[in-house]
This record gives structure tokens, sequence and C-alpha cells, in this order.
């Protein structure tokens, strides 16, 4: 018999206990189905007094009891279990799910374990009628659940990685006297492509957004590295800072094919100079208390071009006058916004939200999106 | 998709049908970099058959215009969809990977 508090405690850790449905599992699931021609098919994981279906066929819910269930007998023994008919075999054939609902008469399961061994769950096939299950059909069995495993452990691996990521960003962002401001990022998938960050250093806010291109784990890294880069040496102007990230960036074009724009720029919080330098990112706006925009773009290539194309990088720059509003935003926010009028959009929600109430609308809209990109947007507003 | 190669006299015209992807963005670099050892330094892009193109197809552009500029010369493309000019747009590298409406005027035209 296996240790229960230990089995629940490594299937707590993989975190995938009430997760969305994974297209990733949910293909072994089917392709278990056309394969067996079974009518149920599900991915149980055993927790505490239920089952959580991470993934099912034919069995109409994402819950069920975990007492009687024959996914409880497969994890507690952590062996395989084929049930040919269960209304022929003693230990089963008085068992609720034979006698009642869904009336089962074969099962066979292949145990799911956590990284640790710990068996989790189970990846079965069920049918109302009884079957025969050789040991071919069990060969096949075992290694759809070792897929089944994989992935589910790679789900806990982009876990910790989000975790990682999530502790990147600014904890809080800096209280300036005389500013408001706000920030959110919100990725489409577990990791984001876009990392920010906003520094208070001697009176000059430091705001920094690095966007790679793509979506997923090369992208997260690059945006990580990026933003790691351009934050060491804070002493560094902005223009060093790029000039330096594009050194070191320089492999990640061409051989990984990624591409990182940014934007690196300071806040003189007393004057509302900004000195700002785009390296191809060219998102970045500044809402005047009088309702004009200003879009404030340098033709700065993206990062890490090589010495082959680079250009020397130069500054851009204005002032936020009190009432004056600077939006910085990844392109992702362009996706979910009125095409004909974004500006409009955002101007419109600026006035009638605060940055704060702005950003969170910016989060709700990427949350609703049809096809979700990563969204990052920050929003610097010189109140006095 | 389908990747292939003609050479004329001045340039070389690699010609990519479908999807440019991550599945076709190493192909392109190593085509690049053959033609480039064999002394072919100019090389335009046909994309006007390419279907869609994402962020690693254009990672692979950048990455062969650069083994180009290395050698002395110079790639560029030709008859590119909207979707990637407006993102080469985006980004300034408009200024650097130049659209020509065909592989013939890319490098005839100057």
């Amino acid at each position: 018999m296996i240790d229960e508090a230990r089995r629940q405690a490594a299937l707590e850790a993989m975190n995938i206990l009430d997760t969305p449905a994974d297209e990733r599992v949910d293909r072994v699931t089917r392709l278990a189905q056309q394969m067996f021609g079974v009518p149920m098919v599900s991915v149980s994981l055993i927790d505490r007094d239920r089952q959580f279906r991470k993934s099912e066929i034919g069995l109409g819910g994402r819950e069920a009891p975990r007492k009687d269930s024959f996914c409880d007998y497969t994890v507690r023994h952590d062996a395989a279990l084929v049930v040919e008919d269960a209304s022929a075999v003693e230990l089963f054939a008085d068992n609720p799910f034979v006698t009642g609902d869904p009336k089962l008469r074969f099962y066979a399961a292949q145990p799911l374990r956590a990284p640790g061994g710990e068996p989790v769950g189970t990846l079965c096939i069920l049918d109302t009628a009884p079957r025969s299950f050789g040991e071919a059909d069990q060969a096949l069995l075992r290694d759809l659940a070792s897929w089944v495993q994989l992935e589910l452990a790679r789900d806990q691996e982009l876990g910790h990685a989000a975790l990682v990521q999530h502790a990147l960003r600014p904890a809080e962002l800096p209280r300036v006297p005389g500013y408001t401001i706000a920030a959110a990022s919100q990725a489409a998938g577990r990791l984001a492509g876009d990392m920010y960050d906003l520094v208070l250093r001697d009176g000059v806010l430091r705001f920094t957004l690095a966007d790679a291109m793509g979506k997923g784990i090369g992208p997260a890294m690059a945006a990580v590295f990026t933003r790691a880069s351009l934050a060491t040496a804070p002493g560094r102007s902005v223009v060093e800072a790029i000039d330096e990230a594009d050194v070191l960036l320089e492999c990640l074009q061409g051989d990984a094919s990624l591409f990182v724009t940014a934007v690196h720029a300071d806040i003189d919080t007393a004057s509302g100079a900004v000195e700002l330098v785009d390296a191809g990112h060219g998102l970045t706006f500044v809402l005047r208390a009088d309702g004009t925009f200003e879009q404030l773009r340098s033709t700065g290539l993206p990062l890490g071009m090589g010495a082959a194309i680079a250009e020397e990088r130069v500054a851009t720059r204005t002032v936020l006058a009190p009432g004056d509003m600077l939006i910085c935003c990844s392109d992702g926010l362009l996706d979910i916004l009125d095409e004909q009028d974004p500006f409009g959009q955002v101007a419109e929600t600026l006035k009638v939200l605060d940055p704060d109430g702005a950003v969170a609308e910016a989060v709700r809209l990427a949350r609703l999106a049809p096809a979700p990109d990563d969204v990052t947007v920050f929003v610097i507003r010189r109140d006095r | 998709m389908n990747l292939s190669t003609a050479v004329q006299e001045h340039y070389a015209v690699i010609s990519i049908e479908g999807r440019f992807t991550a599945a076709v963005a190493p192909r392109l670099r190593e085509e690049a970099n053959d033609l480039v050892a064999e002394g072919r330094k100019n090389i335009v892009v046909d994309l006007s058959a390419a279907t869609f193109i994402d962020s690693s197809g254009l990672g692979a552009l950048i990455g062969a215009l650069k083994t180009a500029r290395v050698a002395g010369g110079d790639l560029r493309i030709a008859a590119a969809p909207e979707h990637v000019l407006s993102v080469l747009r985006l980004t300034n590298l408009d200024r650097v990977l130049r659209n020509h409406p065909t592989p013939d005027a890319a490098f005839n035209a100057g």
C-alpha cells in the first residue's frame, strides 16, 4: 500500500487539479478512444475524496466521487488493472458503478505517476460491454499512459517557470509623489513573451518593456533575459544599456530566430523630462492633458541586429507636463483594441477610468480575446 | 511548404511557397549560407507564394540578411504579403529589409 499523505502532496505539487482542459492531454485520450474503440476514456487524478478528470471522453463530467471507484483501486495498488467483465469478478460485481450507472463491465487502467514516482491518477478506458484485453493492448495503454505522464510533468515545469517569471516582475510599483503609475501583464499561455520593469532611483523613474515576438518558452526566456540585461548597472544611460543589450542579444537573431523589441526610458520626475530609446518597439505614446496623442517613436531597430545591420541608437525626448500621461504597451494590446480607432478607445478609457482602471480594462479585454496574445501595458500620469 | 532556389546572373532567388514558419526557417538560413559560400552574396527572397510568415520566418530573414551583409552583399525581399510589411514597419525593419514588387526589380532597380 502506498503512503496516502505523500501521494496527495505529490499530486498537489503538480498544480494540475482544477486546471482547464489541455489539448496536449486531450489528444492522447482521443487517440486512446480510437485505438481501443471504447466509449469512455479518462485521465483521472485521485484527489482526497474525489476524482478530477484532466481529460475525459464519454463520462459526462470532470469530477466524480473517489469512493468505490475503479481508479481509486488502481491508484491504491499502484499497478495496472484490467477487468474484462466486472459482473464476473467477485471484487467488483457489487460495485455501484457496475450495478448502477454507468453500468460498467470493462475497465482497463494504467497508473499515472508524479515525477517522484507517486501514483496520482490513471489513464483508463471503460465500456458498458465486456471486452477482452490482451498483452499487446496492455502494452499500448502503458505507452499512452507514459505519454500522458510526460505531458502532466511538462505542465508542472511550465508552472514553475511561470512562478519564476512572475517573481521577476516588479512586486510593487514605485510610489512617486506627483505621479500615478499603473501596470499589468496578461500572458496568453503560462509564460509571457513580454516583460516590464519600473524602478525609481534618485528621482528618476526608469521603465523598460521588452517584447519577444512569438509565444511560449523560448520568447519568455528571451524577454526575461533582456529585462535582466537592461536592469543591470542602473547607473548607465538608457542608450548605453540598450547598446550593451544589443551585443548580448546578437546571438538570438538568426540562430534562434527570435526577435526582441524593447523600450528603455528615464523620466526625471521633478521636471517631467523623458529620455527614451526605442528598439523597434514603437508603442509608446503620450496622451496630453488636452487630449492629443503623440507617438514617441525613434526609428531604432530591434535588439541584436549585429554589426552588419545595426545603426547608432539615438534617444527621443519629450516632457510630461501636469495632466499628461505616458502609455507603453506590447503589440498584443493592438489586437484587442478597436481596429478603426485604437487611440480614441485608449483616450476614452483613460478619460473615464483612472490609470489603474484603464490597465485593468486592458487585462479584461486580453482575457476575452478569441486569439489571445501576451499583453503588457503601463500608464504613468504626471498629476502635478 | 516548398523552398527553391534559382540562380540569375547577378543575384540568386530563393522562393518560398506556403507557410514560412519555424519548420522552414533553418532551411532558409542554410540555403543563404550555401549561396554566400559560393560567392553569391546578393539574394532575393521571393515571398509572392508565401501564405503566412511568423516570427521564426522573420528571424530567419534577418539572419540571412546578416550573412549576406557580412559578406558584402545584401538580401532583399520581393512581393511580401501585407501582414509581413506591417510587422517590418512597426519594428523599423522595413529600412533594412527592403521589399520590391518582383525579384527582378529587387536588384536591377538598384
